[in-house]
């Protein structure tokens, strides 16, 4: 019975589609991690400005949006929008507009605490050395403020890779969805191929995840001071 | 936004039902998650051999992987084997194991933030390996390990939201059948939303009231201050 | 009773993978006796008094203690730790607990010692240091000499009857390093056995009664402090003692 099941995973194009249905998962994921990146450095630089309006403004995006479970989001997006705004949005789009707006506000959080972590003894004495503004922050603060930057971010990353799982909720069809439908089309041919769909689709999102943790966990080590 | 106000009196109890039920499988994971967590970081902190190596693997697997392809193996995939799990069991055991994978990294992330030179101070005052742990070590672990402890704690609580996949009704299975149903978005989202400001509001409050007074009520000169 | 051996070392051996440490150190040390223990960085004089009190295993020799062996790997290093205090260059205060936490834990965690007993010797020593009024601070609001003047006292609470410094003022900023030598100093009154490692040569001179000077994981010179300053017996040490004066420096 359990060869049966194992079968399954190379059988006519189940294979592909699999992989298929990872690429999805990788699309989402790329496209959102780098807009995240882009407007998160953004909003982190707005939330050291201490100017009481964008510090309010971005104080209650950041908790609102880190609070609320992504599924949450995620719900909000694709049922509620379409209706209040009458816009119909595909399930894709609704997920990308959701990781973004967590991305961003993730990614901004980890902008400002690597911004602030910069002693003030290093502006000054960058200053005091003659730099440029521009010189300052090209070779003191942003080389420093990247070593703090980097593995935070980069855990980031395989955290927004893990959750785009969810959009299997919102219809997306990506890979658990195409490992739910090889399951389905071959229910009576292969009953264990459950077993080792999910077991291979489990394997495949450690293996698109673990690569980047161990990463970030080796440049968090060699950068320590 | 015109909301049907008898629709939400008529339904909000459905949601604190639900939500009961969230906050009983949250809380149970999460007791369960910190003790899992605990016994890896300390057989990983003392190298315990074979065992330690093991404990890698697993936090390296749960910490690369979703909590909802977690479910999906050990709901839809584990009875192939013989393996039945009822979905509570599930949904417990999936937090228990994402979420221990978490808490050991807490834990590590305290344990070696305590230096080599503090033990040798103790071991030089003769105290034995037990009381280092207990006078020494710990205490300056805590210290270290609870921010991110409180982190995973609210993390858990929004990865309970994901449990409707496993046939359990909780808040999101509650929305998604009253939309499903009734067409009533605006409604079940805002009851859906309210849900989990509730459960979570307070525990992120705690979290940070705890967080302030350790950091505040710091001790040590490394690390925390 | 004076001229009793309290400390016996006998070719001591330290290895670090294929890197010899000691190579063969051989001592004796007896009671109220000052040993001060100089040479160059990495010549392994650290290793040596952590080699005392097990916090190295040896690869070699054999440590007496009152003519009893404590080099073995049976003995449990919290009763040598009783009768052989150390303290570190970096202090090492346990962080998370209050100067009076810090000096009584191990006498009641380790030798079982009444709380109330303990906390009036604690106090009594933290006076005679000058420290009377930091029992309740936490190490962080404390300078360099302070708390390593606490470690000094959480060493002695335990009733050693030898100490073990190691560079204790090798992390001090210059004003701070007298009040913690002249602790050492009133140990010495006292009649307490001491092995000192140390890079204060003015102050080794004034207490010691012998000096070792160590190179290369070996003794190469033992001396009275007098003729080893004045007049060292090997060229080695007469190198070493050269790098430490300036007046064969010219200024214009």
């Amino acid at each position: 019975m359990q060869d049966l099941g194992i079968r399954v995973l190379f059988e006519g194009e189940n294979g592909i589609r699999l992989l298929l249905g990872l690429l999805v998962t990788i699309k989402l994921s790329v496209i959102t991690i780098i807009a995240s990146c882009i407007l998160g450095t953004i909003m982190g630089m707005l939330m050291t400005l201490r100017h009481p309006a964008v510090h309010f403004i971005t104080r209650i995006y950041l908790e609102f949006i880190r609070i609320m479970p992504q599924l949450v989001l995620l719900f909000i997006a694709y049922f509620g929008l379409t209706r209040a705004a009458g816009i119909n949005l595909s399930g894709f789009t609704a997920a990308v507009i959701v990781f973004i707006l967590w991305g961003t506000a993730e990614m901004g959080d980890l902008v400002r605490s690597a911004l602030i972590s910069i002693p003030r003894n290093q502006y000054e004495s960058g200053a005091a050395l003659g730099f440029s503004k521009i010189q300052l922050y090209r070779f003191i603060i942003l080389p420093q403020a990247l070593r703090r930057l980097i593995p935070p971010a980069m855990n980031l990353a395989t955290r927004m890779i893990m959750t785009t799982s969810l959009v299997v909720l919102i219809g997306v069809v990506e890979m658990l969805k195409v490992g739910q439908q090889i399951i389905e089309a071959n229910r009576y041919t292969a009953p264990t191929a459950a077993l080792w769909i999910y077991g291979a689709i489990f394997f495949l999102y450690f293996f698109s995840c673990w690569p980047l943790t161990l990463a970030a966990n080796c440049l968090e080590k060699r950068w320590k001071e | 936004m015109h909301l049907d106000l008898l629709f939400i009196q008529k339904f909000a109890p459905m949601y604190a039902k639900a939500a009961v039920i969230t906050v009983q499988l949250a809380c149970t994971g999460i007791v369960m998650a910190i003790l899992t967590g605990l016994l890896v970081s300390i057989v990983r902190y003392r190298k315990i051999p074979v065992l330690s190596q093991l404990f890698f693997a697993y936090v390296q697997l749960f910490r690369n992987t979703p909590l909802l392809v977690q479910l999906f193996f050990l709901y839809f995939g584990l009875p192939k084997l013989g393996i039945h799990i009822s979905g509570p069991a599930c949904a417990i055991a999936g937090l228990t194991l994402l979420g221990g994978s978490y808490m050991a990294e807490a834990f590590r992330a305290g344990l070696s933030s305590v230096s080599k030179s503090q033990i040798e101070a103790a071991e030089a005052l003769g105290f034995s390996h037990m009381q280092i742990m207990r006078y020494v070590i710990v205490p300056q672990a805590l210290a270290v390990s609870i921010p991110p402890l409180c982190a995973n704690v609210i993390f858990l609580i929004k990865e309970t939201s994901v449990f409707s996949v496993v046939a359990l009704s909780d808040l999101v299975y509650v929305a998604k059948d009253l939309i499903g149903l009734y067409y009533k978005t605006d409604e079940a989202l805002l009851l859906l939303v309210i849900s989990y400001l509730i459960i979570l509001l307070p525990v992120s409050l705690l979290a940070s009231l705890l967080e302030r007074r350790i950091r505040y009520a710091g001790f040590g000169n490394t690390g925390i201050v | 009773m004076e001229n009793k051996t309290l400390l016996r070392i006998e070719h001591l051996k330290k290895t670090f993978g294929d890197h010899t440490i000691l190579k063969d150190i051989s001592m004796e040390v007896k009671k109220g006796e000052v040993i001060v223990i100089i040479g160059p960085s990495g010549c392994g004089k650290s290793t040596f008094l952590r080699c005392l009190n097990h916090l190295e295993t040896i690869d070699g020799g054999a440590v007496y203690f009152k003519d009893e062996c404590i080099s073995g790997k049976n003995i449990s290093r919290a009763v040598i730790c009783q009768h052989i205090g150390m303290v570190f260059q970096s202090y090492d205060l346990f962080n998370h607990l209050t100067v009076i936490d810090n000096i009584t834990l191990a006498a009641i965690q380790v030798q079982h010692r009444k709380k109330a007993e303990v906390e009036q010797a604690a106090r009594r020593l933290l006076a005679r240091v000058g420290l009377a009024d930091k029992e309740t601070a936490y190490p962080r609001q404390l300078s360099g000499g302070q708390k390593q003047r606490i470690a000094m006292i959480r060493a002695l609470i335990l009733n050693p009857e030898v100490m073990l410094f190691d560079e204790v003022t090798a992390s001090l900023d210059p004003e701070m390093v007298r009040e913690v030598l002249d602790v050492i100093i009133g140990l010495t009154r006292q009649g307490m056995t001491m092995l000192i490692v140390t890079h204060e040569m003015s102050f080794a001179r004034a207490v010691a009664d012998r000096i070792f000077f160590f190179d290369d994981g070996q003794i190469i010179e033992e001396n009275v402090p007098e003729r080893f300053f004045d007049k060292p017996g090997t060229e080695r040490a007469g190198q070493f003692l050269n790098s430490f004066k300036f007046n064969s420096v010219k200024v214009k």
